[in-house]
């Protein structure tokens, strides 16, 4: 029962987590903006809906899959991201526009 | 390194019998070799990693805690009213030589909700980051810190 209340606690969580970051896609305009919102989804979200199945399976060779695969996730999702902001900040011309440039004196 | 693949193989198999467990040495043995032969890697390495185990442990740790706190934040500005925030591209300089220690730091910034890696040269990261408040000291933050500490240890052999 107990372990009921933790998984479904978790699992809520991870999908408020995800309504989230699909609310602040809405809201926010830029590009990056958007992204930094939505890496939430893919790092805490998938996380507690993650734990929440854990705690539900109870300890199995399942358990074991499901932290492969939130390790694989949080390896695979962030050079995606880098990927895809790096094309943005080359292609775009009026960066300046969006974002302020910041050079630390200590190069 | 040898084990990990093994337990790998025995995980993604889902039951353990004694056939599975034959083919399993013998594929991680082959992996591992391939592993030794191609991708630069060396029971040297596995040395270095063991004496690294728990600052490795210690920097999951920590990296999960920051996750959640910025997680909070970047959760808190959606759901503010007034949308006040400047997004920031930073370029820092973090001294870290060891190139995949350096991948790990700019995995990590970008894991973390609201900064993210643009680009990385040598030892100069630019960094996206939604609002100044998320990079302020990124460049003596903990994750710097604590992956100087492991590349110290993991020189002194």
């Amino acid at each position: 029962m107990i372990r009921f209340f933790i998984s479904a606690t978790s699992l809520i969580l991870g999908l408020i987590v995800i309504v989230t970051a699909m609310v602040g896609n809405f809201r926010f305009g830029y590009v990056l903006n958007r992204m930094q919102v939505s890496a939430t989804a893919d790092t805490l979200g998938a996380f507690f809906i993650i734990l929440g199945l854990l705690v539900a399976e109870g300890f199995s060779v399942i358990t074991l899959k499901l932290v492969i695969m939130i390790a694989f996730l949080w390896f695979a999702n962030p050079v995606c991201s880098h990927f895809l902001a790096r094309t943005e900040i080359i292609s775009n011309e009026k960066i300046m526009e969006e974002c302020e440039v910041v050079h630390n004196d200590n190069i | 390194m040898y084990i990990l693949l093994f337990l790998l193989w025995v995980a993604l198999n889902g039951k353990f019998t004694f056939e599975i467990a034959m083919f399993g040495v013998v594929i991680s043995a082959f992996v591992y070799w391939f592993m030794c032969k191609f991708l630069e890697y060396s029971p040297k390495s596995d040395i270095r990693f063991l004496k690294n185990f728990f600052n490795i442990l210690t920097y999951i740790g920590v990296l999960f805690v920051e996750i959640v706190k910025s997680s909070f934040v970047v959760i808190k500005m959606v759901y503010s009213s007034k949308m006040d925030i400047q997004p920031q591209i930073v370029f820092f300089n973090a001294p870290i030589k060891n190139e995949f220690l350096r991948t790990i730091l700019a995995n990590s910034i970008t894991l973390t909700p609201g900064t993210m890696t643009v680009d990385v040269d040598e030892n100069f990261f630019c960094i996206h980051a939604l609002d100044y408040s998320l990079v302020e000291g990124i460049e003596d933050s903990v994750f710097v810190r604590m992956l100087m500490k492991m590349e110290e240890k993991g020189n002194d052999k």
